[in-house]
């Protein structure tokens, strides 16, 4: 630990699709590569009614990142005029780090969307350089995406309900989490309805 | 990394500590009265350690901003947004000619009313990334601090306790510190604005006088006979 | 205030993190994993046109990220590419390359030449010295007949008949070199690809899962989403289901998302229209 940029400060995200459900989830350790400074740290910020970007890697470019993002964002809804959707944004995001292909972010990212009018949902991942995924069933990036995503293939099944999705998200992050040590100290959940996001602050390992 | 500086948030306040040794070599002390407090503005200011050169311009450099978007907009910065602010010129600052390695802690008291939290309390690294916390310290401090301030912290933290507990990490920081903080300034912030409180002082260690069995142990361990 | 005047994209890779991140990265610091296709991609020329395949799955380091990956990329419609080396470099430089053809293709109002899609990437991967790490194969079917062109990341290209790459590309190209012929009808080069892209998915690690294929010739194109799934996930031996409440939750906060009626739509009955017109 501590030799790779994207683990010095530690932090992993999960998303997971329902059926006209999504989910995703991140922890909340902020760390200087072994010393744990704070636990309240979250990673996964809104842009829109139903749309989440998760960001893992070195904390300074979590948050320049989402900045960056949120600046793009606004400026796209305020010139077109439209809300922003997760295709959209997806392509927005990868858009800002591949730019920055030879001087990169040190971040990976999870983009979660769904479509109130057909109940479509996204999840996609990106690495540091904003390789492009297709729309998946599940992705997970940061410190104990190893662990998770093993996990995560196992609890993951088509077309769960929102409560369902709830239950293999938080079992296969927290499950996960707990055989990493640089990322964990809780976990936060958005389950992304067409009416409703339920935020759920999860009891995580203190150690 | 031998400078101490340490914020805490209370129910109504935050305190603001820091060490006052201005070091040379690592081993050298070259004066005891050091201020790193940097008044942003009327009631937010930041604690600022780290390369002296870089601390204080860079905190000089963000605090005359601040007061000038006072002037211009006729309106104060929160601390929250004071913090932001900063965070986003370290990292800019960081990819540029001139980056500055300065580990920041921002606190002060919001006046606007509508403001859910008004003790905001930030702590910020050389590389830009930012977090709120109830305590928070930068250095080799943080090793005693944030263990001493997540035992010891609580909601509705009074002066009193919080002192308390500060003194708590001085005398940890005396105690076991090779840099050691012959004086702490103290800072309060609240809705009075930014006062100065009674400096303090790691408490003394007192290492007890060898018996003469004592002194016989340790000549048997080296095995001096006389 | 630089704070105030925020970026505003310029277009173009942006180089400001460089500096910093050479100052981080010093001490032998790793800068972590970017994801690779890793990948077996095969091309041959048939009678009418060209057969294209390639596998399906993303690596990042020994994880597979993502087992159902498109490494066709559409260049035109009647150009494609396969891409090999790593992800976002292919995905944004094939997305760059269309858009310049097409634009190409409304300036002249005519078709769009292999050639010419070769010659721009190429001029471009050599500007960037091998920095950009796109391992392609373009393929398609203009006047001038039908063309694989192999271009790599330095900037050197090459004609052929036919062309295997990526990590598996040795192993495809051997069963292709083998058995390939001049002039083989369309059963027999899906065939050969499909062999070639067989023996490579079982044996190269960073190949795997699906076969795709795409059929272009002049008249047509046929996509096989898949072809064939040559290793499938197998069924789960047992039921994960989670019964609600296993996970210990410490808060909850539900956030109503408020919907704006984007088209509402009241018939009108034929008795209401007669009232109205009464």
């Amino acid at each position: 630990m501590g030799d790779d940029m994207m683990s010095y400060n530690g932090g992993v995200a999960l998303a997971m699709k329902g059926k006209e459900c999504v989910a995703i989830v991140c922890d909340k350790r902020y760390g200087i590569q072994n010393k744990t400074v704070a636990t309240n740290f979250t990673k996964i910020f809104q842009y829109g009614d139903h749309c989440f970007v998760a960001f893992c890697g070195l904390a300074t470019d979590v948050q320049t990142v989402s900045e960056r993002l949120r600046f793009r964002t606004n400026l796209y809804e305020l010139r077109e005029q439209r809300k922003l959707k997760p295709l959209v944004l997806y392509n927005m995001l990868t858009n800002l780090l591949y730019e920055r292909r030879f001087g990169p972010y040190f971040v990976y990212a999870l983009v979660i969307g769904l479509d109130p009018k057909t109940g479509e949902t996204y999840v996609f991942d990106s690495d540091n350089i904003g390789a492009i995924s297709d729309n998946v069933n599940l992705a997970t990036v940061g410190t104990a995406s190893d662990y998770i995503f093993g996990l995560g293939e196992l609890f993951f099944k088509p077309n769960m309900n929102a409560d369902e999705l709830f239950e293999a998200t938080s079992q296969a992050f927290l499950n996960g989490v707990d055989r990493d040590s640089a990322s964990g100290w809780g976990a936060v959940v958005y389950v992304v309805e067409k009416d409703k996001v339920t935020v759920r602050e999860l009891k995580g390992r203190q150690d | 990394m031998v400078e101490s500086i340490i914020g805490i948030r209370g129910k109504d306040f935050v305190i603001l500590a820091q060490d006052t040794n201005t070091t040379k070599y690592g081993i050298l002390n070259m004066k005891f009265d050091t201020n790193r407090l940097f008044k942003l503005s009327e009631h937010c200011a930041m604690l600022a350690a780290g390369e002296p050169g870089d601390v204080v311009q860079f905190a000089e450099y963000v605090g005359k901003n601040i007061q000038l978007y006072k002037m211009i907009n006729g309106i104060e910065l929160s601390p929250h947004a004071c913090a932001n602010f900063t965070r986003h010129e370290m990292a800019t600052s960081l990819r540029s000619r001139n980056s500055f390695l300065a580990n920041l802690v921002v606190g002060g008291f919001s006046t606007n009313e509508r403001d859910q939290q008004r003790v905001q309390l930030y702590s910020i690294d050389y590389l830009g990334a930012m977090i709120s916390a109830n305590v928070v310290a930068h250095g080799f401090c943080q090793f005693f601090a944030l263990g001493i301030g997540d035992r010891l912290w609580k909601e509705d933290l009074t002066v009193e306790e919080a002192l308390a507990m500060l003194q708590i990490m001085v005398n940890e920081l005396g105690k076991r510190m090779a840099a050691y903080p012959h004086c702490v300034f103290v800072r309060i912030i609240d809705a009075k604005g930014i006062r100065v409180l009674e400096n303090m002082y790691p408490e003394k260690i007192h290492v007890a006088k060898p018996t003469e069995g004592d002194l016989q142990t340790t000549a048997d361990m080296m095995d001096i006979h006389s | 205030m630089s704070g105030i005047a925020f970026e505003q994209p310029a277009g173009g890779f942006v180089f400001d993190n460089c500096r910093r991140n050479d100052i981080l990265l010093k001490n032998n610091v790793l800068p972590g994993k970017i994801h690779k296709t890793g990948t077996t991609i095969a091309a041959i020329t048939y009678k009418d046109g060209v057969v294209i395949a390639a596998d399906s799955r993303c690596t990042a380091g020994n994880i597979i990220f993502d087992d159902n990956v498109l490494k066709i990329h559409r260049l035109s419609d009647n150009i494609y590419a396969l891409g090999a080396g790593t992800s976002a470099d292919c995905d944004f430089q094939t997305r760059l390359l269309e858009s310049q053809l097409e634009l190409l293709k409304l300036n002249q109002d005519r078709q769009v030449r292999v050639a010419t899609a070769v010659r721009k990437i190429q001029q471009h991967l050599f500007r960037y010295r091998g920095y950009i790490g796109a391992y392609l194969i373009i393929v398609g079917v203009d006047v001038t007949g039908s063309h694989i062109a192999t271009v790599h990341p330095h900037g050197s290209i090459a004609f052929l008949p036919f062309v295997a790459s990526g990590s598996g590309g040795y192993t495809s190209l051997s069963v292709i070199e083998d058995r390939y012929k001049e002039n083989m009808t369309e059963d027999e080069a899906k065939q050969l690809v499909r062999d070639a892209l067989y023996a490579s998915t079982t044996t190269d690690l960073y190949s795997g899962s699906k076969i795709n294929m795409f059929v272009l010739t002049k008249e047509k194109l046929d996509k096989f989403l898949p072809y064939e799934i040559v290793a499938a996930r197998t069924e789960k031996q047992a039921d994960y289901t989670l019964a609600k409440g296993t996970t210990e939750v410490i808060s909850t906060n539900v956030k109503k998302i408020e919907f704006d009626i984007v088209n509402e739509k009241v018939k009108a009955t034929g008795a209401h229209e007669a009232m109205e017109l009464a």
